[in-house]
């Protein structure tokens, strides 16, 4: 069991990081700013990676969540086990340090005077996404 | 809302697909980025023969590739510039907006 939820913590790290920089190579494809060098489609490689990441680490990370639901339906007591709770509240924790780290960000470009449509993409994607983690594990976490 | 991450990675997963396309696409980027690489080093060498010409003490090596090594047809040479045709014009352009114009280099 710990090695499930090592795993799981692993792959949803992997998916969460992989989706961000997807997410940004797509924002700065489709919202380029003219203020820096344009990239564009020189990301291509980027972006490919990323997918084959996702495509590897999503079903990887949906078998252990299943697996780790199967084993809480035999032993309903797992919910309480102490690393699977570490799991949780690691995985909220970061999500949280995510969130607070998008809303220095927005202030700090406030104050640079960068706030761009794809700066505030940016941002949205990493709060969206830390908001889905969350709520995510926020299941996971909770009582029946 | 917890079961939107799910739906949320398969829809970024198929942009990303739709963006970057399918294998076809990526080889014809490689070739494009092959014909570019043709193209510079041709550039590159009628600038350096030009400034020859014209009394610069410069050693230009041997003559590179001047025609397509996938289609076999020849560069298109001027006085100022060089050309290819490019699979992906569009795309080569927009990566490398500083350097190609309508599948072409300037020559310096």
């Amino acid at each position: 069991m710990p090695c499930l939820y090592g795993l799981m913590f692993v792959a949803l790290l992997t998916v969460t990081y992989n989706l961000i920089d997807l997410g940004f190579n797509l924002i700065e494809l489709w919202l380029p700013d003219p203020l820096y060098s344009e990239r564009g489609f020189g990301n291509l490689g980027a972006m490919r990676w990323s997918i084959a990441v996702l495509v590897v680490a999503l079903p990887v990370f949906l078998w252990l969540d299943r697996r780790a639901a199967r084993a809480l339906s035999d032993d309903p007591g797992q919910r309480r086990a102490p690393l699977r709770q570490k799991f949780g509240a690691m995985t909220l924790f970061l999500s949280v340090l995510a969130l607070l780290g998008a809303a220095v960000a927005v202030v700090y470009a406030g104050l640079t005077g960068v706030v761009t449509t794809q700066f505030l993409a940016k941002v949205a994607l990493v709060v969206l996404l830390a908001l889905l983690v969350i709520a995510w594990f926020r299941d996971f976490l909770a009582e029946p | 809302m917890s079961r939107l991450l799910l739906p949320f990675t398969v829809l970024m997963i198929g942009l990303g697909l739709w963006q970057v396309g399918g294998p076809e696409q990526a080889r014809s980027e490689q070739r494009d980025a092959q014909r570019l690489n043709d193209l510079r080093a041709l550039a590159a060498y009628l600038t350096c023969e030009k400034m020859r010409k014209g009394g610069a003490d410069f050693i230009c090596g041997t003559y590179p590739r001047d025609t397509d090594r996938f289609t076999q047809q020849p560069f298109t040479v001027t006085q100022t510039q060089v050309c290819a045709e490019f699979e992906q014009s569009d795309r080569t352009a927009h990566r490398f907006p500083d350097e190609v114009e309508n599948g072409c280099i300037r020559l310096d």
